[in-house]
């Protein structure tokens, strides 16, 4: 309700030579960026990627990307299976193996279970388990 | 902070291929006006000609062909030459903001945090494994490229501008050097759009031009903070999406576009920067060709419904952006098609009626999304409906401007009815609505900021008895000041 009164209140601005003066248009800015304060208060400081939290999640991002690389790397990317439980973590898995071609002898797994992104991972022997929870 | 410094050495190599284009073909597009903007032009002409190059040579020549006809044509029927006049130089806000966006853009961690590196940075990677590779892979059934089929400027422009990066940071930065130059591009345009950095009837030595000219430009200002303080924007202008960009090249295009048409065959550079554009925008995703045959229609529907005020309104610029367009668009679809594969989110299937009313009632809900959009939306669709209900206050620039608003817009949400179901999935459940209105911002900014100047031009005259008050009569019912055929 408030934006379309916002809205209205600009276009009787826009029709009224007399309503439209830069401070009162300036007037109008200051309260549209008061409607979205709440959105932008999440944008700038509550969310992950929020440049409050942003460090933090860049670290986590960083280092679950970094073993990954590491061990599809050292398979030449020819690997068994992906098993992907972790939805954040979708986009990684991509980036690390951007093209999932068929190849000769495909050698090692990596399990990412939901927490994958929070928790990092561990190499057991051919398989990569990135996550805790089951 | 992102390592934009590897987009230095591609820039500059970009912006010499694009001066040289410049000045073989005769597109004018240093004569705009100099400083940074001009730098800005040319990096995006030798980016897109480096797109079509990879795309296939044939697309090339095309375009090429296209520009000599268009220089032919300007030599043969075109009357005297441009005339450059003195280009103003941008007021010390638009560089302020230009500083601004820049830091937003730069100043974020070098990592992914959206499916933006699903779809588009992990492309982008296979292109730095060598020139063509991308192309190569998804031309090729055997690999597994998701999603198959879309459009390549974009990945390629981020692996180009990274200097062949294979990292998260560099692809990054890669794809964040790309967003800021169409960010730049759009502000170029909106610094020279009619009415607002150029008096468009006043002699630029007039008295109180200048005076003029300046007060315009804050209000164009004003109008662009609406969108500035939009949290989306935000959230994308730190992402590697390619929605912004998509957004700010159609505002770029239109602006362009409308400044040509008005000054006639005066402004052979705008038009360039609007085939430019329109290439990009065909190049980066399949909603790009919409936003250019969106820009078209609103053209025919201004020429039909006798909108455009003083001189007769030519198509003929309309046709030369979409025929621009046209050319990447549909060599990419040619090319797709000869190696069997489909781009399946994108066909056209048996329209859903049925899900209409899902769709519409889908679509009001974001727009009335205070925490997504704060009171963009309301605002800009009560600019276009009294834009449309009280034409008179309104240049035929604005109107233009507002009608490809509209257009883009009834466009995209079309594409969710005629699209395959897919498509509505992603409507229903995921971020495809918020993104394609993303695409719409800058057009939204756009016409803001043109009414804003109108209103503020007949404000400031009618409030000043002054040599520059405007006369207004039944027979010129537009302000005569603000014709476009002066």
């Amino acid at each position: 309700m408030l934006s379309v009164s916002l809205a209205l209140a600009f276009a009787y601005a826009l029709m009224h030579r007399q309503a439209l003066t830069p401070r009162r248009i300036a007037v109008l800015l200051l309260a549209a960026a008061a409607i979205a304060a709440p959105g932008l208060r999440a944008v700038w400081m509550d969310r992950a990627d929020a440049p409050l939290h942003a460090a933090e999640t860049s670290k986590k991002v960083v280092a679950l990307v970094d073993q990954m690389d590491t061990f599809a790397a050292a398979r030449n990317e020819c690997l068994q299976s992906v098993r992907n439980d972790c939805e954040e973590c979708q986009p990684l898995v991509r980036f690390v193996l951007p093209v999932h071609t068929a190849c000769a002898h495909p050698r090692g797994r990596i399990e990412l279970r939901r927490d994958a992104l929070a928790t990092g991972c561990v190499a057991r022997g051919d398989t990569l388990e990135c996550g805790k929870s089951l | 902070m992102l390592p934009i410094w590897r987009a230095f050495v591609p820039l500059l190599f970009f912006a010499t291929a694009g001066a040289v284009l410049d000045r073989a073909l005769a597109l004018d597009l240093g004569a705009l006006g100099r400083g940074i903007g001009r730098w800005v032009r040319w990096a995006t002409c030798g980016i897109v000609a480096c797109f079509a190059a990879a795309l296939h040579p044939v697309v090339l020549g095309a375009l090429i062909a296209l520009a000599l006809v268009g220089r032919f044509v300007r030599s043969r029927w075109g009357s005297a030459p441009p005339s450059r006049g003195a280009p103003l130089r941008a007021p010390p806000w638009w560089g302020v903001a230009a500083a601004v966006l820049t830091l937003v853009v730069v100043c974020r961690p070098p990592t992914l945090s959206y499916w933006d590196g699903f779809v588009w940075l992990a492309k982008a990677k296979i292109e730095s494994g060598g020139w063509g590779a991308l192309r190569a892979a998804t031309l090729d059934q055997s690999t597994d490229i998701v999603p198959p089929g879309y459009p390549l400027l974009w990945p390629l422009a981020a692996s180009w501008l990274s200097m062949s990066g294979r990292s998260m940071e560099a692809l990054a930065a890669g794809s964040a050097a790309m967003t800021l130059l169409t960010l730049m591009l759009f502000l170029d345009a909106a610094a020279d759009a009619p009415g607002i950095g150029h008096p468009v009837a006043m002699p630029a030595g007039a008295p109180g031009a200048a005076t003029r000219a300046a007060g315009e430009r804050r209000w164009a200002a004003l109008g662009l903070a609406l969108v500035g303080v939009t949290p989306l924007v935000f959230v994308h202008l730190r992402s590697s999406y390619a929605d912004l960009p998509v957004g700010l090249l159609a505002a770029t295009c239109t602006l362009r576009l409308v400044r040509s048409v008005e000054r006639g065959g005066d402004a052979p550079g705008d038009l360039s920067v609007a085939a430019i554009t329109a290439i990009a925008l065909a190049g980066i995703k399949d909603e790009g060709m919409a936003h250019v045959v969106a820009l078209v229609v609103a053209l025919i529907v201004v020429k039909v419904w006798k909108l455009w005020e003083g001189e007769r309104l030519p198509l003929a610029p309309g046709m030369a952006v979409l025929a621009a367009a046209a050319i990447p668009f549909n060599g990419w679809r040619v090319l797709l098609a000869s190696h069997h594969v489909v781009d399946a989110d994108h066909s056209l299937s048996r329209p859903d009626f049925h899900a209409a009313g899902a769709i519409a009632r889908t679509v009001l809900a974001h727009l009335a999304d205070t925490r997504t959009w704060g009171a963009l939306w309301p605002i800009a669709f009560v600019c276009a409906a009294l834009v449309l209900a009280r034409g008179n206050t309104f240049r035929s620039a604005t109107r233009l401007a507002t009608f490809a608003f509209l257009a883009e817009g009834a466009l995209l949400v079309s594409a969710i009815v005629f699209g395959p179901a897919r498509v509505r999935v992603f409507a229903f459940e995921g971020t495809l609505v918020n993104r394609l209105l993303l695409q719409l911002a800058p057009a939204a900014g756009a016409m803001l900021m043109l009414a804003l100047a109108d209103a503020a031009m007949a404000w400031q005259t009618g409030r000043r008895a002054s040599p520059l008050a405007i006369s207004t009569s039944p027979a010129s019912p537009v302000p005569a000041l603000t014709r476009s055929s002066d």
